[in-house]
């Protein structure tokens, strides 16, 4: 299943944000969205998973795809705690199994201790990965993430990002995701495109060929990316 | 300490008592006529009078039930026709003047209809429904707009179906609007159910004997009767205040 954007027009009243915006995605590669803020990123994440309706144009897809979707804000239920929150997304699965798969989520986000907790009690961070553990527990066909590490320190972000990745060898989701940050994107993407805009344009297309698993134990093989990374902003 | 503290509110709680009832004497003396502003001990009497006898409670219980069915139909119908107004557009505009009209309406104009309409016994039920209808549906509607749309977004990405959305989601979200209007309309309630009565004279009602109590130029009984209502409205008051309290605990 590869996914294709074909002629997606989407204007906010005179604003062009996408304009005749083409892209084909492999599904078997994690794909960065990468370029500064208000370009177009979220917007093209919001049509893609069927929040926003396009103007013109269409994504091609197979049919019922099933997302899990990581926004820019937690969207947490204030009045559910982190089990409730990331259970809500199970309601059709039977208990045993929606115990299993939060906790499990949970504690990939390192958050088991909190699951009794509202998110009131928890700091930007936390929220953060309750809603990243919510995405973990669907195993949507799609994993979309919208700045998933915003806001987190540099430790729990690449135990997140190791998370991540691990999820995505396991369940091989289709998977895409918008950051600022060039280290982010180094981590953990195979595809970076290097956007601008609005109307959002790709710049560039950078494939990233270093294994995942060198990434962490010889950054140096990255250098060139970041350079060239570093050098378009 | 907090002993202290709470019992020095009571002191203070019972000295503004008091006064009250201290400036009540003092107009009672001023006016010098038992039948416009009656002694306190004639209308403690009467209220005592009262309370002895069994068919106070039977009273007591009959305007209760009115009360509480009328406002039982409003939160029914207030709430389900609320939330779907709250959620469509078009249903809200269609019911939006209903609603209006119905506020605008002098509540003695419902209650000579009603009386043409019901039994004697239904008129109060159908005038609090009516009276309370209105808060219920606004506070409900006002809450299902207030939702934030981001949290409605992200249960449709996740295909949570419709009514989980609106279990989980819009009716937890509304319960501290539904809450403040289910207080104000306890309030109302009260009020219009015993006006109801007064005018249907339902065989066991507080309003018919308010009633009665005017045509025998009753004055202390009328009083005593009045002073029942207003007892009674704060008990339900300050329970569902106790009620609101203990669910938000739990929320």
């Amino acid at each position: 299943m590869n996914l294709s954007i074909k002629n997606i027009h989407k204007s906010y009243g005179e604003l062009k944000v996408l304009e005749d915006f083409n892209l084909e995605l492999d599904k078997s590669r994690i794909h960065c969205f990468f370029g500064p803020s208000g370009c177009g990123k979220t917007t093209l994440m919001h049509v893609m998973a069927g929040i926003l309706k396009p103007d013109s144009g269409q994504i091609i897809m197979s049919s019922d795809v099933r997302f899990s979707y990581i926004f820019q804000e937690e969207r947490l239920l204030p009045w559910m705690t982190v089990k409730e929150n990331v259970a809500l997304v199970l309601q059709e699965k039977a208990p045993a199994y929606v115990e299993r798969k939060v906790l499990e989520s949970l504690s990939l986000v390192e958050l088991s201790d909190f699951s009794q907790y509202y998110p009131s009690a928890l700091s930007g961070g936390m929220r953060q990965r309750v809603s990243i553990a919510r995405a973990f527990a669907y195993e949507g066909d799609v994993l979309a993430m919208d700045e998933p590490f915003k806001g987190l320190h540099l430790k729990l972000k690449q135990n997140l990002m190791d998370a991540i990745y691990k999820y995505w060898v396991l369940h091989k989701p289709f998977t895409y995701f918008i950051t600022h940050d060039i280290d982010d994107a180094l981590y953990i993407a195979d595809d970076i495109y290097i956007l601008d805009g609005p109307p959002m344009k790709i710049i560039e297309k950078i494939n990233i060929e270093v294994p995942h698993e060198l990434r962490k134990t010889n950054p140096e093989l990255l250098m060139d990316y970041k350079m060239r990374l570093s050098g378009i902003r | 300490m907090l002993f202290i503290m709470r019992s020095r509110r009571w002191i203070k709680k019972l000295v503004i008592g008091l006064l009250w009832l201290a400036l009540w004497h003092i107009t009672y003396k001023l006016v010098d006529r038992a039948l416009y502003v009656p002694s306190i001990t004639s209308v403690m009497k009467a209220l005592l009078g009262l309370i002895i006898d069994v068919r106070f409670w039977q009273i007591i219980a009959a305007s209760v039930y009115r009360v509480l069915a009328g406002l039982f139909l409003s939160l029914v119908f207030g709430v389900s026709i609320g939330v779907l107004c709250g959620l469509n557009g078009l249903l809200f505009d269609f019911i939006n003047p209903f609603v209006k009209a119905i506020r605008a309406t002098p509540v003695i104009s419902f209650i000579i209809i009603a009386l043409i309409w019901f039994k004697s016994t239904n008129v109060p039920i159908f005038i609090s429904f009516l009276m309370c209808f209105p808060i219920i549906w606004t506070n409900v509607v006002s809450g299902i707009r207030n939702i934030d749309v981001k949290l409605i977004e992200m249960a449709k990405v996740y295909q949570l179906k419709r009514s989980l959305i609106i279990r989980k989601i819009y009716l937890p979200h509304i319960k501290p609007f539904f809450t403040a209007g289910v207080i104000m309309a306890l309030g109302l309630g009260w009020k219009v159910s015993v006006a109801a009565e007064v005018l249907s004279h339902p065989q066991y009602a507080i309003g018919s004997n308010l009633h009665s109590a005017k045509a025998y130029l009753d004055t202390p009984l009328l009083f005593a009767w009045t002073i029942v209502v207003i007892l009674l409205s704060f008990i339900f008051e300050s329970f569902f205040a106790l009620w609101a309290k203990e669910s938000r605990k739990t929320l």
